[in-house]
Protein backbone atom coordinates (compact mmCIF):
# COMPACT_ATOMS: atom_id res chain seq x y z
CA UNK A 1 0.00 0.00 0.00
CA UNK A 2 1.71 3.08 -1.20
CA UNK A 3 1.34 6.71 -0.28
CA UNK A 4 0.48 7.32 -3.90
CA UNK A 5 -2.52 4.99 -3.79
CA UNK A 6 -3.94 6.48 -0.60
CA UNK A 7 -3.35 9.97 -1.98
CA UNK A 8 -5.35 9.05 -5.07
CA UNK A 9 -8.19 7.59 -3.03
CA UNK A 10 -8.33 10.66 -0.81
CA UNK A 11 -8.28 12.93 -3.86
CA UNK A 12 -11.43 11.50 -5.39
CA UNK A 13 -13.88 13.49 -3.31
CA UNK A 14 -12.17 16.91 -3.33
CA UNK A 15 -11.48 16.80 -7.08
CA UNK A 16 -15.04 15.68 -7.64
CA UNK A 17 -16.41 18.60 -5.66
CA UNK A 18 -14.16 21.11 -7.42
CA UNK A 19 -15.17 19.66 -10.78
CA UNK A 20 -18.85 19.86 -9.89
CA UNK A 21 -18.39 23.53 -9.05
CA UNK A 22 -16.18 24.38 -12.02
CA UNK A 23 -18.31 22.77 -14.71
CA UNK A 24 -21.41 24.96 -14.46
CA UNK A 25 -19.23 28.07 -14.13
CA UNK A 26 -17.37 27.07 -17.28
CA UNK A 27 -20.61 26.42 -19.16
CA UNK A 28 -21.94 29.79 -18.07
CA UNK A 29 -18.73 31.48 -19.25
CA UNK A 30 -19.05 29.69 -22.58
CA UNK A 31 -22.60 30.90 -23.01
CA UNK A 32 -21.57 34.44 -22.10
CA UNK A 33 -18.57 34.46 -24.42
CA UNK A 34 -18.79 36.81 -27.37
CA UNK A 35 -19.44 35.44 -30.84
CA UNK A 36 -16.54 35.29 -33.20
CA UNK A 37 -17.05 37.65 -36.13
CA UNK A 38 -15.53 35.25 -38.66
CA UNK A 39 -16.60 31.79 -37.57
CA UNK A 40 -19.82 32.47 -35.72
CA UNK A 41 -21.13 30.28 -32.98
CA UNK A 42 -19.13 27.17 -34.01
CA UNK A 43 -16.01 28.92 -32.80
CA UNK A 44 -17.15 28.19 -29.26
CA UNK A 45 -15.77 24.69 -29.70
CA UNK A 46 -12.51 26.41 -28.76
CA UNK A 47 -13.64 26.18 -25.15
CA UNK A 48 -13.75 22.39 -25.23
CA UNK A 49 -11.39 21.11 -27.95
CA UNK A 50 -8.00 22.55 -26.82
CA UNK A 51 -8.79 21.93 -23.11
CA UNK A 52 -9.19 18.23 -23.91
CA UNK A 53 -5.86 18.40 -25.72
CA UNK A 54 -4.16 19.74 -22.58
CA UNK A 55 -5.51 16.77 -20.67
CA UNK A 56 -4.50 14.30 -23.39
CA UNK A 57 -0.90 15.47 -23.44
CA UNK A 58 -0.72 15.71 -19.64
CA UNK A 59 -2.04 12.17 -19.56
CA UNK A 60 0.73 10.85 -21.71
CA UNK A 61 3.36 12.76 -19.80
CA UNK A 62 2.05 11.15 -16.59
CA UNK A 63 2.10 7.74 -18.25
CA UNK A 64 5.71 8.12 -19.31
CA UNK A 65 6.89 9.68 -16.04
CA UNK A 66 5.00 7.10 -14.00
CA UNK A 67 6.68 4.38 -16.00
CA UNK A 68 10.10 5.88 -15.52
CA UNK A 69 9.48 6.17 -11.78
CA UNK A 70 8.39 2.56 -11.74
CA UNK A 71 11.64 1.48 -13.37
CA UNK A 72 13.57 3.52 -10.83
CA UNK A 73 11.64 2.69 -7.66
CA UNK A 74 10.06 -0.66 -8.58
CA UNK A 75 6.94 0.41 -6.70
CA UNK A 76 3.77 -1.03 -8.31
CA UNK A 77 1.92 2.11 -7.33
CA UNK A 78 3.78 3.99 -10.07
CA UNK A 79 2.73 1.40 -12.60
CA UNK A 80 -0.87 1.80 -11.48
CA UNK A 81 -0.43 5.54 -11.91
CA UNK A 82 0.98 5.09 -15.41
CA UNK A 83 -1.67 2.62 -16.55
CA UNK A 84 -4.52 4.70 -15.14
CA UNK A 85 -3.17 7.84 -16.73
CA UNK A 86 -3.02 6.08 -20.08
CA UNK A 87 -6.63 4.99 -19.87
CA UNK A 88 -7.94 8.41 -18.88
CA UNK A 89 -5.61 10.16 -21.30
CA UNK A 90 -6.63 8.09 -24.30
CA UNK A 91 -10.24 9.10 -23.69
CA UNK A 92 -9.36 12.78 -23.75
CA UNK A 93 -7.19 12.19 -26.81
CA UNK A 94 -10.09 10.53 -28.61
CA UNK A 95 -12.27 13.52 -27.72
CA UNK A 96 -9.73 15.91 -29.25
CA UNK A 97 -9.73 13.90 -32.48
CA UNK A 98 -13.53 13.75 -32.49
CA UNK A 99 -14.17 17.43 -31.79
CA UNK A 100 -11.49 18.71 -34.17
CA UNK A 101 -13.26 17.55 -37.32
CA UNK A 102 -16.57 18.83 -35.93
CA UNK A 103 -15.00 22.26 -35.64
CA UNK A 104 -13.35 22.04 -39.04
CA UNK A 105 -16.49 20.87 -40.77
CA UNK A 106 -18.54 23.58 -39.12
CA UNK A 107 -16.06 26.24 -40.12
CA UNK A 108 -14.56 25.45 -43.51
CA UNK A 109 -16.60 22.48 -44.59
CA UNK A 110 -13.86 19.84 -44.51
CA UNK A 111 -13.78 17.02 -41.99
CA UNK A 112 -10.06 16.44 -41.98
CA UNK A 113 -6.89 18.18 -43.03
CA UNK A 114 -3.42 17.05 -42.16
CA UNK A 115 -2.59 20.13 -40.19
CA UNK A 116 0.17 20.11 -37.63
CA UNK A 117 -1.59 19.96 -34.28
CA UNK A 118 -4.34 17.55 -35.21
CA UNK A 119 -1.90 15.18 -36.92
CA UNK A 120 0.37 15.33 -33.89
CA UNK A 121 -2.55 14.41 -31.65
CA UNK A 122 -3.60 11.61 -33.98
CA UNK A 123 -0.11 10.16 -33.74
CA UNK A 124 -0.28 10.47 -29.96
CA UNK A 125 -3.55 8.58 -30.07
CA UNK A 126 -1.92 5.76 -32.03
CA UNK A 127 0.90 5.56 -29.52
CA UNK A 128 -1.63 5.47 -26.68
CA UNK A 129 -3.42 2.59 -28.40
CA UNK A 130 -0.21 0.65 -28.93
CA UNK A 131 0.68 1.24 -25.28
CA UNK A 132 -2.67 -0.17 -24.14
CA UNK A 133 -2.39 -3.11 -26.53
CA UNK A 134 1.08 -3.87 -25.22
CA UNK A 135 -0.27 -3.90 -21.67
CA UNK A 136 -3.11 -6.15 -22.75
CA UNK A 137 -0.97 -8.69 -24.54
CA UNK A 138 1.86 -9.06 -22.07
CA UNK A 139 1.62 -11.69 -19.40
CA UNK A 140 2.76 -11.16 -15.86
CA UNK A 141 2.31 -7.99 -13.87
CA UNK A 142 5.97 -7.23 -13.43
CA UNK A 143 6.88 -7.77 -17.06
CA UNK A 144 3.87 -5.74 -18.22
CA UNK A 145 4.90 -2.88 -15.98
CA UNK A 146 8.47 -2.92 -17.27
CA UNK A 147 7.56 -3.17 -20.95
CA UNK A 148 4.87 -0.52 -20.65
CA UNK A 149 7.29 1.82 -18.90
CA UNK A 150 9.83 1.47 -21.71
CA UNK A 151 7.18 2.07 -24.35
CA UNK A 152 5.83 5.07 -22.49
CA UNK A 153 9.27 6.64 -22.37
CA UNK A 154 9.83 6.02 -26.08
CA UNK A 155 6.38 7.41 -26.83
CA UNK A 156 7.06 10.60 -24.91
CA UNK A 157 10.39 11.13 -26.69
CA UNK A 158 8.58 10.90 -29.99
CA UNK A 159 6.30 13.87 -29.39
CA UNK A 160 8.82 16.65 -30.03
CA UNK A 161 10.32 14.64 -32.90
CA UNK A 162 6.89 14.29 -34.50
CA UNK A 163 6.29 18.00 -34.14
CA UNK A 164 9.36 18.82 -36.19
CA UNK A 165 8.72 15.98 -38.60
CA UNK A 166 5.21 17.07 -39.44
CA UNK A 167 6.32 20.68 -39.72
CA UNK A 168 8.97 19.52 -42.15
CA UNK A 169 6.39 17.68 -44.20
CA UNK A 170 4.58 20.99 -44.51
CA UNK A 171 1.85 20.56 -41.94
CA UNK A 172 -0.54 22.97 -43.45
CA UNK A 173 -1.37 25.32 -40.68
CA UNK A 174 -4.97 26.01 -41.36
CA UNK A 175 -5.45 25.04 -37.76
CA UNK A 176 -7.77 27.53 -36.14
CA UNK A 177 -5.38 28.10 -33.25
CA UNK A 178 -3.06 29.99 -35.51
CA UNK A 179 -5.78 32.42 -36.28
CA UNK A 180 -7.09 32.22 -32.76
CA UNK A 181 -3.93 32.98 -30.83
CA UNK A 182 -4.08 36.45 -32.20
CA UNK A 183 -7.82 36.69 -32.00
CA UNK A 184 -8.57 35.05 -28.66
CA UNK A 185 -9.76 38.51 -27.97
CA UNK A 186 -11.75 40.29 -25.37
CA UNK A 187 -14.04 38.06 -23.38
CA UNK A 188 -12.58 34.85 -24.80
CA UNK A 189 -9.58 34.37 -22.58
CA UNK A 190 -11.51 33.69 -19.40
CA UNK A 191 -13.74 30.91 -20.73
CA UNK A 192 -10.74 29.43 -22.56
CA UNK A 193 -8.45 29.18 -19.56
CA UNK A 194 -11.33 28.22 -17.30
CA UNK A 195 -12.06 25.47 -19.79
CA UNK A 196 -8.48 24.29 -19.50
CA UNK A 197 -8.80 24.33 -15.70
CA UNK A 198 -12.04 22.36 -15.85
CA UNK A 199 -10.52 19.79 -18.19
CA UNK A 200 -7.51 19.36 -15.94
CA UNK A 201 -9.79 18.95 -12.92
CA UNK A 202 -11.77 16.35 -14.83
CA UNK A 203 -8.52 14.60 -15.69
CA UNK A 204 -7.37 14.67 -12.08
CA UNK A 205 -10.69 13.38 -10.79
CA UNK A 206 -10.88 10.55 -13.31
CA UNK A 207 -7.24 9.67 -12.71
CA UNK A 208 -7.78 9.50 -8.96
CA UNK A 209 -10.81 7.25 -9.44
CA UNK A 210 -8.98 5.04 -11.89
CA UNK A 211 -5.94 4.61 -9.63
CA UNK A 212 -8.18 3.70 -6.71
CA UNK A 213 -9.94 1.17 -8.91
CA UNK A 214 -6.60 -0.28 -10.04
CA UNK A 215 -5.47 -0.65 -6.45
CA UNK A 216 -8.73 -2.37 -5.53
CA UNK A 217 -8.32 -4.68 -8.50
CA UNK A 218 -4.79 -5.60 -7.50
CA UNK A 219 -5.96 -6.19 -3.92
CA UNK A 220 -8.73 -8.47 -5.19
CA UNK A 221 -6.30 -10.40 -7.36
CA UNK A 222 -3.89 -10.80 -4.44
CA UNK A 223 -6.69 -11.98 -2.16
CA UNK A 224 -7.85 -14.47 -4.77
CA UNK A 225 -4.34 -15.80 -5.26
CA UNK A 226 -3.79 -16.09 -1.51
CA UNK A 227 -7.12 -17.89 -1.05
CA UNK A 228 -6.23 -20.31 -3.83
CA UNK A 229 -2.88 -21.07 -2.27
CA UNK A 230 -4.39 -21.59 1.16
CA UNK A 231 -6.97 -23.92 -0.34
CA UNK A 232 -4.29 -25.96 -2.09
CA UNK A 233 -2.51 -26.61 1.21
CA UNK A 234 -5.68 -28.23 2.51
CA UNK A 235 -5.47 -30.93 -0.17
CA UNK B 1 -24.76 25.25 -34.45
CA UNK B 2 -25.33 21.54 -34.71
CA UNK B 3 -21.60 20.89 -34.74
CA UNK B 4 -21.16 22.96 -31.61
CA UNK B 5 -23.81 21.07 -29.70
CA UNK B 6 -22.51 17.75 -30.98
CA UNK B 7 -19.02 18.56 -29.74
CA UNK B 8 -20.13 19.63 -26.25
CA UNK B 9 -22.59 16.76 -25.95
CA UNK B 10 -19.92 14.26 -26.99
CA UNK B 11 -17.40 15.51 -24.46
CA UNK B 12 -19.78 15.83 -21.53
CA UNK B 13 -21.57 12.56 -22.21
CA UNK B 14 -18.46 10.43 -22.64
CA UNK B 15 -16.74 11.84 -19.57
CA UNK B 16 -19.89 11.39 -17.48
CA UNK B 17 -20.38 7.84 -18.72
CA UNK B 18 -16.78 7.00 -17.94
CA UNK B 19 -17.12 8.43 -14.43
CA UNK B 20 -20.24 6.36 -13.85
CA UNK B 21 -18.48 3.26 -15.17
CA UNK B 22 -15.58 3.79 -12.77
CA UNK B 23 -18.01 4.33 -9.90
CA UNK B 24 -19.90 1.17 -10.67
CA UNK B 25 -16.73 -0.90 -10.97
CA UNK B 26 -15.57 0.42 -7.62
CA UNK B 27 -18.83 -0.57 -5.95
CA UNK B 28 -18.60 -4.08 -7.38
CA UNK B 29 -15.01 -4.55 -6.27
CA UNK B 30 -15.57 -3.17 -2.78
CA UNK B 31 -18.43 -5.58 -2.18
CA UNK B 32 -16.26 -8.55 -2.97
CA UNK B 33 -13.28 -7.50 -0.90
CA UNK B 34 -12.78 -8.35 2.76
CA UNK B 35 -12.77 -5.28 4.95
CA UNK B 36 -14.91 -3.44 2.44
CA UNK B 37 -11.89 -2.41 0.43
CA UNK B 38 -11.18 0.61 2.55
CA UNK B 39 -7.97 2.04 1.26
CA UNK B 40 -6.38 2.24 4.72
CA UNK B 41 -7.28 -1.26 5.82
CA UNK B 42 -4.36 -3.50 4.94
CA UNK C 1 33.10 -3.62 -26.59
CA UNK C 2 34.12 -7.23 -27.04
CA UNK C 3 30.56 -8.18 -26.14
CA UNK C 4 29.30 -6.07 -29.01
CA UNK C 5 31.63 -7.71 -31.48
CA UNK C 6 30.84 -11.14 -30.12
CA UNK C 7 27.10 -10.67 -30.49
CA UNK C 8 27.50 -9.09 -33.92
CA UNK C 9 29.77 -11.86 -35.11
CA UNK C 10 27.50 -14.58 -33.75
CA UNK C 11 24.38 -13.16 -35.35
CA UNK C 12 26.02 -12.60 -38.71
CA UNK C 13 27.65 -16.03 -38.66
CA UNK C 14 24.37 -17.75 -37.87
CA UNK C 15 22.72 -15.73 -40.60
CA UNK C 16 25.46 -16.62 -43.08
CA UNK C 17 25.00 -20.30 -42.41
CA UNK C 18 21.26 -20.37 -42.99
CA UNK C 19 20.64 -17.11 -44.83
CA UNK C 20 16.96 -17.41 -43.93
CA UNK C 21 16.41 -13.91 -42.58
CA UNK C 22 18.10 -12.11 -45.41
CA UNK C 23 16.43 -14.25 -48.04
CA UNK C 24 13.01 -13.57 -46.59
CA UNK C 25 13.69 -9.85 -46.27
CA UNK C 26 15.15 -9.55 -49.74
CA UNK C 27 12.43 -11.45 -51.52
CA UNK C 28 9.79 -9.55 -49.59
CA UNK C 29 11.22 -6.13 -50.47
CA UNK C 30 11.46 -6.99 -54.15
CA UNK C 31 7.94 -8.41 -54.07
CA UNK C 32 6.60 -5.17 -52.62
CA UNK C 33 8.24 -3.23 -55.41
CA UNK C 34 6.77 -5.56 -58.02
CA UNK C 35 3.31 -5.52 -56.49
CA UNK C 36 3.30 -1.74 -56.43
CA UNK C 37 4.23 -1.78 -60.08
CA UNK C 38 1.00 -3.62 -60.77
CA UNK C 39 -1.10 -1.90 -58.16
CA UNK C 40 -0.14 1.63 -59.12
CA UNK C 41 1.70 1.67 -62.44
CA UNK C 42 3.27 5.10 -62.75
CA UNK C 43 2.80 6.99 -65.93
CA UNK C 44 5.65 9.08 -67.17
CA UNK C 45 4.02 12.27 -65.90
CA UNK C 46 5.88 13.67 -62.89
CA UNK C 47 2.70 13.94 -60.80
CA UNK C 48 2.14 10.23 -60.78
CA UNK C 49 5.71 9.55 -59.73
CA UNK C 50 5.40 11.60 -56.53
CA UNK C 51 4.64 8.55 -54.45
CA UNK C 52 7.67 6.59 -55.51
CA UNK C 53 10.00 7.58 -52.66
CA UNK C 54 7.33 6.68 -50.10
CA UNK C 55 6.82 3.38 -51.82
CA UNK C 56 10.49 2.52 -51.62
CA UNK C 57 10.54 3.29 -47.91
CA UNK C 58 7.40 1.26 -47.28
CA UNK C 59 9.13 -1.70 -48.88
CA UNK C 60 12.22 -1.15 -46.73
CA UNK C 61 10.36 -0.62 -43.46
CA UNK C 62 8.17 -3.69 -43.83
CA UNK C 63 11.10 -5.76 -44.88
CA UNK C 64 12.97 -4.52 -41.81
CA UNK C 65 10.06 -5.51 -39.56
CA UNK C 66 10.14 -8.96 -41.10
CA UNK C 67 13.81 -9.31 -40.28
CA UNK C 68 13.54 -7.77 -36.83
CA UNK C 69 10.85 -10.24 -35.87
CA UNK C 70 13.50 -12.90 -36.19
CA UNK C 71 16.17 -10.90 -34.44
CA UNK C 72 15.68 -12.62 -31.12
CA UNK C 73 14.14 -15.77 -32.49
CA UNK C 74 17.22 -17.89 -31.96
CA UNK C 75 17.51 -16.92 -28.33
CA UNK C 76 13.84 -17.64 -27.78
CA UNK C 77 13.72 -20.95 -29.56
CA UNK C 78 16.83 -22.38 -28.01
CA UNK C 79 16.13 -21.24 -24.47
CA UNK C 80 19.11 -18.95 -24.69
CA UNK C 81 17.16 -15.98 -23.38
CA UNK C 82 18.45 -16.49 -19.87
CA UNK C 83 21.93 -16.43 -21.31
CA UNK C 84 21.30 -12.96 -22.68
CA UNK C 85 19.70 -11.74 -19.50
CA UNK C 86 22.37 -13.09 -17.21
CA UNK C 87 25.29 -11.88 -19.30
CA UNK C 88 27.57 -10.02 -16.93
CA UNK C 89 28.47 -7.42 -19.50
CA UNK C 90 26.59 -4.18 -19.94
CA UNK C 91 23.42 -5.24 -21.73
CA UNK C 92 23.62 -2.14 -23.85
CA UNK C 93 26.47 -3.70 -25.79
CA UNK C 94 24.34 -6.73 -26.57
CA UNK C 95 21.75 -4.31 -27.84
CA UNK C 96 24.25 -2.54 -30.10
CA UNK C 97 25.54 -5.82 -31.45
CA UNK C 98 22.02 -6.84 -32.40
CA UNK C 99 21.39 -3.46 -34.00
CA UNK C 100 24.52 -3.68 -36.11
CA UNK C 101 23.65 -7.18 -37.26
CA UNK C 102 20.16 -6.11 -38.30
CA UNK C 103 21.64 -3.03 -39.93
CA UNK C 104 23.98 -5.16 -42.02
CA UNK C 105 21.12 -7.34 -43.22
CA UNK C 106 18.85 -4.40 -43.92
CA UNK C 107 21.60 -2.60 -45.79
CA UNK C 108 22.10 -5.52 -48.10
CA UNK C 109 18.37 -5.77 -48.71
CA UNK C 110 18.14 -2.04 -49.36
CA UNK C 111 20.81 -2.30 -52.02
CA UNK C 112 19.17 -5.17 -53.87
CA UNK C 113 15.68 -3.72 -53.69
CA UNK C 114 16.90 -0.28 -54.77
CA UNK C 115 18.19 -1.84 -57.94
CA UNK C 116 14.89 -3.63 -58.49
CA UNK C 117 13.08 -0.36 -57.83
CA UNK C 118 15.23 1.54 -60.31
CA UNK C 119 14.55 -1.05 -62.97
CA UNK C 120 10.84 -1.45 -62.30
CA UNK C 121 10.03 2.24 -62.24
CA UNK C 122 12.69 3.46 -64.60
CA UNK C 123 14.27 5.72 -62.02
CA UNK C 124 17.87 6.70 -62.69
CA UNK C 125 19.57 6.13 -59.36
CA UNK C 126 23.13 6.00 -60.62
CA UNK C 127 23.84 9.70 -60.25
CA UNK C 128 22.54 9.94 -56.71
CA UNK C 129 23.80 6.60 -55.46
CA UNK C 130 26.07 8.07 -52.80
CA UNK C 131 23.61 10.46 -51.16
CA UNK C 132 20.86 7.88 -51.51
CA UNK C 133 22.97 5.34 -49.68
CA UNK C 134 23.50 7.88 -46.90
CA UNK C 135 19.78 8.54 -46.58
CA UNK C 136 19.07 4.82 -46.70
CA UNK C 137 21.60 4.24 -43.95
CA UNK C 138 20.27 7.02 -41.73
CA UNK C 139 16.73 5.73 -42.07
CA UNK C 140 17.86 2.16 -41.48
CA UNK C 141 19.61 3.18 -38.26
CA UNK C 142 16.38 4.72 -36.97
CA UNK C 143 14.35 1.66 -37.86
CA UNK C 144 16.76 -0.90 -36.44
CA UNK C 145 17.60 1.11 -33.32
CA UNK C 146 14.03 1.23 -32.07
CA UNK C 147 13.12 -2.00 -33.81
CA UNK C 148 15.66 -4.06 -31.93
CA UNK C 149 14.41 -2.75 -28.58
CA UNK C 150 10.83 -3.58 -29.46
CA UNK C 151 11.76 -6.90 -31.00
CA UNK C 152 12.98 -7.93 -27.56
CA UNK C 153 9.72 -6.64 -26.05
CA UNK C 154 7.49 -8.25 -28.66
CA UNK C 155 9.30 -11.57 -28.32
CA UNK C 156 7.94 -11.86 -24.79
CA UNK C 157 4.32 -11.03 -25.58
CA UNK C 158 1.45 -12.93 -27.08
CA UNK C 159 1.02 -12.44 -30.84
CA UNK C 160 4.65 -11.43 -31.10
CA UNK C 161 4.78 -11.10 -34.89
CA UNK C 162 1.87 -8.67 -34.85
CA UNK C 163 3.09 -6.88 -31.75
CA UNK C 164 6.33 -5.64 -33.28
CA UNK C 165 4.82 -3.59 -36.14
CA UNK C 166 2.07 -2.36 -33.79
CA UNK C 167 4.66 -1.02 -31.38
CA UNK C 168 7.19 0.17 -33.91
CA UNK C 169 5.29 1.82 -36.74
CA UNK C 170 3.62 4.65 -34.82
CA UNK C 171 7.02 5.67 -33.54
CA UNK C 172 8.72 5.60 -36.94
CA UNK C 173 6.89 8.65 -38.28
CA UNK C 174 9.82 11.06 -37.86
CA UNK C 175 12.18 8.60 -39.53
CA UNK C 176 9.82 8.03 -42.42
CA UNK C 177 8.99 11.68 -42.94
CA UNK C 178 12.63 12.70 -42.95
CA UNK C 179 13.79 9.80 -45.10
CA UNK C 180 11.01 10.11 -47.68
CA UNK C 181 11.51 13.84 -47.94
CA UNK C 182 15.22 13.45 -48.50
CA UNK C 183 14.73 10.61 -50.98
CA UNK C 184 12.10 12.59 -52.88
CA UNK C 185 14.50 15.50 -53.22
CA UNK C 186 17.23 13.19 -54.51
CA UNK C 187 14.93 11.68 -57.12
CA UNK C 188 13.91 15.09 -58.50
CA UNK C 189 16.94 15.35 -58.87
CA UNK C 190 17.99 17.95 -56.38
CA UNK C 191 20.91 18.23 -54.02
CA UNK C 192 20.41 16.67 -50.61
CA UNK C 193 18.39 19.07 -48.45
CA UNK C 194 19.60 19.67 -44.91
CA UNK C 195 16.36 19.83 -42.81
CA UNK C 196 15.29 16.20 -43.34
CA UNK C 197 18.84 15.00 -42.77
CA UNK C 198 19.00 16.99 -39.55
CA UNK C 199 15.70 15.45 -38.46
CA UNK C 200 17.03 11.98 -39.22
CA UNK C 201 20.24 12.61 -37.32
CA UNK C 202 18.41 13.89 -34.24
CA UNK C 203 15.85 11.10 -34.38
CA UNK C 204 18.51 8.42 -34.77
CA UNK C 205 20.44 9.84 -31.83
CA UNK C 206 17.34 9.94 -29.61
CA UNK C 207 16.32 6.42 -30.61
CA UNK C 208 19.76 4.97 -30.01
CA UNK C 209 20.15 6.63 -26.62
CA UNK C 210 16.67 5.76 -25.36
CA UNK C 211 16.96 2.16 -26.57
CA UNK C 212 20.48 1.70 -25.23
CA UNK C 213 19.39 2.87 -21.79
CA UNK C 214 16.09 0.99 -21.74
CA UNK C 215 17.35 -2.29 -23.12
CA UNK C 216 18.35 -3.71 -19.76
CA UNK C 217 14.81 -3.23 -18.50
CA UNK C 218 13.52 -5.30 -21.35
CA UNK C 219 15.56 -8.41 -20.73
CA UNK C 220 13.87 -10.49 -18.07
CA UNK C 221 15.79 -11.42 -15.03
Amino acid sequence: MSKLDSLAARAVLPTGILLAIATPIWLWLVLQAPLDSVQGVVQKIVYVHPPCAFAAYLGFACTAIGGALYLWRRDEAWDRFAASSAEVGVLFCALVIATGPLWARGTWGRWWSWDLRLTLTLLLFLVYLSYLLLRGFTEGNERTARFAAVYGIAGLAIIPLNYFAIELAGGRSIHPENLQRGSLGAGMRAPFWFGVLTALLAFAHLLARRIELAWLGDRAARDAAAAEEAASWGT
Amino acid sequence: MGYLIAAYALVMASLTLYTLHLGRSRRVLRKSLSGGGKIDAR
Amino acid sequence: MTVLLAVLWKDLLVEWRSRDRIAAMGVFAVLVVVIFQFAAPPGSAPESRGHLPGLLWVAWVFSAVLGLNRSFALELENDAWAGLALAPAERGWIYLGKVLASLALLGAVQLVSAIAFALAFDVPLGGVAGPLAAVAALGAVGVTALGTLFAAVAARTQYREVMLPLLLLPLLVPVLLGAVRATAALLEPQPLPWPPIRLLLVTDAVFLIVSFVCFEYVLDE
